[in-house]
């Protein structure tokens, strides 16, 4: 495998339900990611782009297939390396940003460094850093329920960038946002990627975002295809 | 993840402000109940033992902890007390051996008073009277009394009662013996006594003493052995037996001791139902935090760091509610023990207030198998978040 590939996934299944009723969702899909690539998957709604980014993210336990993480086999470990894996080389934005209610946006850009064992300080300061780059380091102390959407994306963003990892999976990381805002946010992924030569896979239906990546692929039927 | 770190999460789980009214009530409940539960076992033990406690005190207020006797109620003398000394002095733990006489008699004190009494001669210094006796006769320290001794009784041919051992005494001081039943008794020397009852020599009882930290049982069976080896070994026609003062109300202190261990039991058990309500109010948060559960596993929280976020939230919930519970009841003993004190009617309970003593022991005992019981209950939540994909919590709405 080659060292340049963050992010492969071979003859991938999964579906959902019980035996009775299953509905197969991914067929076979395989992919890889170059560093510093940012990759759009495309497809309609219900197609399993979601489901995609789990197996790939080692959230969901695909039925068949593999995935490799930097030329580590994620499935093939047990829950606590994997869990270190996702800490340390995977990075997620999800549609509905996800932060934590409880904590402070600051508080939740630092929580992948406090998992992984950092100080307060150290993951307070890293927080800081890149709350300023994504803008709203004057919203750190705020609440995620205090903030407009588009604040709320940007702390998620920086919260999946903090532990610099080689990959970002974002499931419609601009699906709930107004065009401005999502706009704004798509430059900001763009810029991300550009800088810490950082790999991106994005799911979006957005035509705009799927523009600017450096290759479209397309989920359909359970099988990832380059073309439509 | 720093075990800090995990506080931190498991405690704005539990007291979020995102969790909902439905939550937050039931959590609120469930600690209230945790704490009442506590509050009751603590608040019986601590009534239901100081009145064990001062009754057991009162008891041995005049009276040695062992008590020496002839089976059957036979005549001791001065010769016994010294074949006693003599035994009990190479029995570990026993510091004294005295000899006693006790007699009822006839007391007055201020002019138109007059009471019975049971009068006991002993080593003690100076005339004691017991406040209630004091009170009936309406004297106080330095005032003068007149015992008269049955053993003086003579019945004329006439009918008439003559008493010719009629002795007059000054009071030393007025004691509070702590039993109702002492406190209408006096004491004075065994000297006297005996010249009180024209009973040179005689003893009704001899008592031992025991040194600080020495089980009464336990000397009372030392010199039990001791005395039937040396009286039954040695060929004497009688002997001596020896049996904790307190065992002469063992069938009192088993009552007391099995009413409080039913009270337990049902107090114990409403403690349990409020730990199962607690239960209840750790799934309810388990499931207002599932989504987030799911984001820090993405994020690469470890198994086993879910599983301490779970316990976590358990071990806060019932510490909250069991520490609640200890200061209610340490507040509520100290309140009822110096500002409303329960009386009761010292001719039937021997004791005229019920004192609280908070029994730490039987608090931390109670307060450990609360937060255990937390722990047991927190399991269930951890487990069923452990058993979800992260996907899957990531879907939950």
């Amino acid at each position: 495998m080659s060292k340049e590939i963050v992010l492969s996934a071979q003859n991938v299944y999964c579906s959902y339900g019980s035996d009775d009723v299953s509905i197969k969702v991914l067929k076979g899909a395989d992919i890889a990611i170059r560093i510093g690539e940012v990759v759009a998957v495309m497809g309609p709604s219900g197609s399993g782009k979601s489901t995609l980014l789990h197996a790939l993210g080692l959230l969901e336990r695909p039925e068949k297939g593999k995935v490799f993480i930097c030329g580590e086999d994620g499935w093939a470990m047990n829950g606590r390396k994997r869990a270190e894996l996702r800490n340390r080389k995977i990075g997620f934005v999800f549609q509905f940003h996800h932060l934590l209610e409880e904590f402070t946006l600051k508080e939740n850009v630092m929580m992948p460094c406090l998992i992984a064992g950092e100080s307060s300080e150290e993951a307070a300061g890293k927080a800081e850093r890149l709350l300023e780059r994504v803008g709203i380091i004057h919203r750190a102390s705020h609440f995620p329920s205090r903030v407009s959407g588009g604040e709320r994306q940007r702390a998620a963003i920086a919260r999946a960038i903090v532990m610099k990892p080689d990959i970002v999976l974002a499931d419609e990381p601009t699906g709930n946002l107004d065009t401005v805002t999502s706009a704004e946010i798509e430059k900001l992924i763009m810029e991300l990627a550009e800088e810490g030569r950082r790999s991106f896979l994005l799911a979006t239906h957005s035509e705009d975002l799927a523009s600017a990546v450096h290759r479209k692929v397309f989920l359909s039927s359970g099988i990832l295809n380059e073309s439509e | 993840m720093k075990q800090k770190h995990l506080w931190a999460l498991a405690r704005r789980h539990v007291w979020s402000d995102s969790n909902s009214t439905v939550v937050r009530m039931v959590s609120a409940l469930s600690i209230a109940g945790v704490a009442i539960g506590v509050a009751a076992l603590v608040i019986l033990q601590a009534f239901m033992g100081g009145f064990t406690e001062a009754i057991a005190a009162g008891l041995t207020a005049i009276n040695p902890p062992l008590h020496i006797y002839v089976p059957g109620g036979g005549h001791m003398d001065d010769f016994d007390l010294g074949v006693v000394q003599s035994i009990a002095s190479g029995i570990p733990g026993i510091t004294g051996v005295e000899g006693m006489l006790e007699k009822p008699a006839v007391v007055s004190g201020a002019p138109g008073t007059v009471s019975g009494a049971m009068v006991r001669g002993c080593s003690s210094v100076g005339l004691t009277i017991g406040m209630d006796l004091a009170r009936e006769l309406n004297v106080t320290a330095g005032d003068e009394i007149r015992i008269a001794s049955t053993a003086g009784v003579e019945v004329s041919g006439m009918g008439r009662v003559l008493v010719d051992t009629i002795v007059v005494l000054v009071v030393d001081s007025v004691g509070d013996f702590g039993i109702e039943e002492y406190n209408s008794s006096l004491v004075l020397l065994l000297g006297t006594a005996r010249d009180i009852f024209r009973a040179q020599g005689e003893l009704t009882s001899l008592g031992a003493d025991v040194s600080t930290g020495t089980d009464p049982v336990m000397a009372s069976e030392l010199l039990n052995s001791a005395l039937y080896e040396d009286y039954v070994g040695g060929g004497w026609p009688v002997y001596m037996s020896c049996i904790p003062y307190l065992a002469f109300h063992g069938n009192l202190f088993k009552a007391l001791g099995l009413e409080r261990i039913a009270m337990t039991i049902v107090l114990a058990l409403i403690t349990v139902v409020a730990l199962l309500n607690l239960s209840s109010a750790l799934t309810m948060i388990a499931m207002e935090h599932r989504r987030d559960i799911g984001v820090l596993r993405a994020m690469g929280l470890s198994p086993s760091g879910v599983f301490r976020i779970s316990i976590l939230r358990g071990l806060l919930l019932g510490g909250t509610g069991g520490a609640a519970g200890l200061l209610f009841s340490w507040i509520s003993i100290l309140a009822v023990n110096r500002y409303f004190p329960i009386k009761l009617d010292g001719t039937v309970y021997w004791i005229d207030v019920l004192p609280g003593v908070f029994p730490v022991a039987t608090a931390l005992t109670v307060t450990l198998f609360t937060i255990l019981v937390c722990l047991a209950v927190s399991v269930f939540p951890a487990v069923s978040a452990l058993s979800r994909s992260p996907s899957e919590a990531l879907r939950y709405e």
